[in-house]
């Protein structure tokens, strides 16, 4: 069961910041911008921010940019960052190209 | 008045529950929806993502043809948030003679509610599909079926739900459904929090099953549309 959280709650107003088109998630080209905005539209886990915009869904699996989404959903929030749980890891960890899934042979 | 009344309480947030509570506030009726993990957690953001006509339960098949027509095609638009939603058609395939009656009694009840759908067998199936296996006999064509993004689909829903004023939350679990007067109204939660309604909305999905139900008998047992119904129905309840 995850932590009890009223989605109706104030967080306060969206507001512009001048690093709003800095890029997040370079895989998906995901802002700042946009990372804040989703959470103010009531994306309030990363699992969620995750499905709404994609970020971390990209060719590094969220390697590179899980670490800033989390501190940015954390701080819109208001909350400290270990609040928030980690996004599911899905093997393959790192991307294996097809041809390597193509040469798989079939043993009995 | 507590602030924990509203006209309808809806238990799960998956796409189904998300849906409920837009569309009841879009009548203007208050909602407050209970979940207990986040939106979109069960079924909702694990299928395919088919928005398909064919093949289902009887008793669906009249509610996806009007969602269909009428709701999948403007629903971007609607909710501001692109759900992805692409009427590419659907090909369903079998290689046997058991596959070929399935796909039969597939069309013959789809007829039966003015869907298209056509038998395809050898060539005609590779017209659709260059790539489908030559395993494959015979197929039924329902060019009208789509598919869509779930994940987006159900934070949609929530989004625009939540922008209308419906109140969501989440980390609840609901642990007894309580009665006053009679009537199913109230919905207690692990937390021990007492949740009350004039009516009350099951949107479980797949999670139904743990949930205890005081009196089975005080409910009218429903199937959500949101799922495929199965013969032997799950334990499902609901007095909306």
């Amino acid at each position: 069961m995850s932590e009890y959280q009223d989605r109706s709650a104030d967080i306060g107003k969206f507001i512009v910041q001048p690093d709003d088109d800095l890029i997040i998630c370079r895989c998906e080209e995901i802002t700042k911008g946009e990372i804040r905005q989703a959470v103010h539209l009531g994306m309030w886990t990363m699992t969620e921010v995750k499905r709404f915009l994609r970020p971390c869904m990209g060719l590094c699996q969220g390697q590179t940019c899980s670490k800033h989404v989390k501190n940015i959903i954390a701080r819109e929030l208001g909350i400290n960052p270990s609040k928030l749980v980690e996004l599911s890891v899905r093997p393959p960890v790192r991307p294996i190209e097809m041809h390597i899934f193509g040469n798989e042979v079939e043993t009995k | 008045m507590n602030v924990n009344t509203a006209d309808v309480i809806i238990v799960g947030a998956g796409i189904a529950g998300c849906s409920t509570a837009y569309y009841l506030r879009k009548k203007g009726l208050s909602c407050i929806l209970l979940e207990e993990e986040m939106i979109g957690h069960g079924g909702s953001s694990r299928n395919g993502g088919y928005a398909r006509q064919s093949g289902r339960d009887e008793r669906e098949i009249g509610l996806a043809i009007f969602a269909t027509q009428h709701i999948w095609p403007n629903l971007s638009e609607e909710l501001g948030v692109n759900v992805e939603y692409h009427q590419s058609g659907y090909l369903v395939c079998g290689y046997d003679d058991a596959h070929l009656a399935g796909i039969k009694n597939r069309i013959k009840v789809a007829e039966k509610y003015g869907l298209e759908m056509q038998l395809k067998v050898g060539d005609e199936i590779k017209e659709i599909c260059p790539h489908v296996s030559d395993h494959v006999t015979c197929a039924g064509w329902t060019p009208s079926d789509a598919t869509a993004n779930p994940l987006t689909a159900t934070l949609g829903f929530y989004k625009r739900a939540r922008e209308l004023g419906a109140r969501f939350i989440t980390g609840e679990k609901v642990s007894k459904i309580g009665k006053n007067k009679g009537r199913a109204r109230q919905v207690v939660t692990s937390r021990g929090t007492v949740y009350e309604g004039d009516k009350l909305s099951s949107r479980l999905g797949t999670a139904a099953e743990p949930l205890s139900i005081p009196s089975a008998s005080t409910f009218r047992y429903i199937k959500g549309w949101s799922t495929s119904l199965s013969p032997k129905p799950p334990r499902r309840f609901c007095n909306v």
